[in-house]
């Protein structure tokens, strides 16, 4: 993108931002909840190849901006992120409530596993500073459509005081080019964007708590013109288990995937399963410790891995979260990580708050 | 060493006296569910209450009901979070903003000036909130849905 291309997409992301915070909070009829998510994090690594495709040092700050609005049974969220590497609207959907259904049109966050459903981008709302990679948000390199732009549908059914969750989503998935591009809704006709189709179903053991555990499937056919590959058909499925008894928490998730590289004389397939399983404990009310393992199995040689070499394959990391002055948080991570040809070591800092 | 000992005991004494005759005056407290009085709600389920409280939209009687959250003293919000919707502050807290951040859910709003929660009651048609029984004595113009939980300790 040009100069004046950013210039004017700051602009378009600015009108967004305003009209966000200065619509009613509670007139007429409307009732609004807005959250700012502060942060500001620096990255250092060691032990890089001579050939690595990461830098030694980094740091990011920003913030991510939220807005939920409803008048009688309408809807309306949009999530907006400005930090120093992308200024992006992550999510912006207009919705009705039907009963204990919600029907969503817009952008918005797949309902793939527990990670991706929960925390979005508010880094305050999340443990620990990284996400799982196989959960890696597109614009940081992740692998799998984190957002979608179309029809989403989810609701809980309720039976003897338990509650049986349920998502669906027809819409449209990234595109593939040096990383996964989703559909940018200021700019909808910039890419190129395929079916992608999602459904997912969770189980509450005590209703709206946070224990659950639930399983999806999603399938993508994700456009790679640019790269020399007609489309990408992607399935993934998984199932994932969140456990919550104070002082304990633990999170745990399994994906296949199964990926078609669609060419004009060629289609190889390949296959592989990646996952993560984090274990927190609260040590009182300002402390927090926390670890975690991710791996992947036949990921070796794959073909779609191939295409996105910053893809974290294994990783290994503790860490810690001091929460403090009311709504702030301050973190500590190091891992160690592996990725196609490299393996590097890495401390994470980050401060984060919310408003 | 005798007028020591004497005031010692006529302390004691005191202390007994002052226990004992607070023990006979303890009354039993119970933590109510109440809305405005010209209202048609007559009753929530424990269930509903613990589904409204965690930001889930509830209708009743065609009305959307509106939780008021009453921390006007730290006890009364500690039992309706301990013994109705079985969750630590922080556990609540973090459980509303998931669903706010998630489904785009409102948080109740919180009142810790009990004049002002009595006014949001009364004010707000579908208002619900909860209070000790004593709290509900002082009131005009408020009606008791249901009881939450009896201090059974005398």
């Amino acid at each position: 993108m040009n100069h004046n291309g950013r210039k004017v997409r700051l602009l378009h992301i600015l009108i967004v931002a305003t009209s966000m915070v200065y619509s009613p909070t509670s007139q007429g009829g409307i009732d609004s909840e807005y959250l700012l998510f502060p942060f500001l994090g620096a990255n250092f690594r060691s032990d890089l190849s001579s050939h690595s495709l990461s830098h030694n040092d980094d740091y990011n700050y920003g913030v991510d901006i939220f807005v939920a609005s409803e008048y009688r049974n309408f809807l309306f969220l949009g999530e907006l992120l400005l930090s120093k590497h992308e200024q992006h609207i992550e999510r912006l959907q207009l919705g009705w409530t039907a009963g204990d259904s919600k029907i969503w049109f817009g952008r918005f966050h797949n309902p793939i596993g527990y990670w991706n459903s929960q925390f979005h981008h508010g880094a305050n709302l999340q443990t620990s500073i990284s996400r799982p990679s196989i959960v890696e948000f597109e614009h940081d390199d992740g692998i799998l459509p984190m957002h979608l732009t179309g029809l989403l549908v989810e609701g809980v059914l309720e039976r003897d005081n338990q509650g049986l969750g349920y998502a669906f989503a027809v819409a449209v998935g990234p595109e593939l080019s040096d990383k996964l591009e989703a559909l940018d809704v200021l700019n909808p006709g910039s890419g190129s964007q395929d079916l992608s189709l999602t459904f997912a179903l969770y189980h509450e053991p005590v209703l709206y708590s946070a224990t659950r555990y639930g399983l999806f499937v999603n399938y993508n056919e994700i456009p790679a013109v640019g790269i020399g590959i007609d489309e990408v058909h992607q399935v993934n499925a998984g199932v994932y288990g969140r456990w919550d008894h104070q002082p304990w928490r633990f999170t745990g998730s399994m994906f296949y995937l199964h990926n078609s590289l669609q060419q004009v004389n060629l289609t190889p397939t390949d296959d592989f399963v990646s996952g993560y399983f984090q274990a927190e404990n609260n040590l009182d009310d300002q402390w927090t410790i926390f670890g975690r393992v991710e791996w992947t199995f036949a990921g070796e040689d794959d073909i779609y891995l191939a295409l996105l070499p910053h893809y974290v394959k294994d990783r290994v990391l503790g860490g810690f979260r001091l929460d403090a002055f009311g709504r702030h948080s301050f973190k500590l991570e190091i891992s160690g990580n592996r990725v196609q040809g490299d393996n590097f070591g890495q401390v994470m800092l980050q401060w984060d708050a919310m408003f | 060493m005798q007028i020591r000992e004497a005031i010692r005991y006529t302390l004691l004494i005191c202390l007994f006296l002052i226990y004992s005759g607070t023990g006979a005056q303890s009354t039993q407290r119970s933590l109510l569910l109440v809305c405005r009085d010209n209202t048609t709600l007559e009753s929530l389920t424990h269930a509903e209450v613990r589904k409204l409280f965690l930001g889930v939209p509830v209708t009743k009687t065609q009305m959307r009901l509106k939780p008021l959250v009453n921390a006007s003293d730290q006890l009364v919000t500690e039992v309706f979070l301990q013994q109705v919707i079985f969750m630590s502050k922080r556990e609540y807290e973090r459980q509303l903003l998931s669903r706010v951040f998630r489904l785009g859910d409102q948080r109740p709003p919180v009142y810790e000036d009990t004049d002002l929660l009595v006014e949001a009651l009364l004010d707000t048609p579908g208002s619900v909130s909860f209070m000790w029984s004593e709290q509900v004595e002082r009131q005009k113009g408020l009606k008791t849905l249901s009881v939450l939980w009896t201090d059974s300790t005398d």
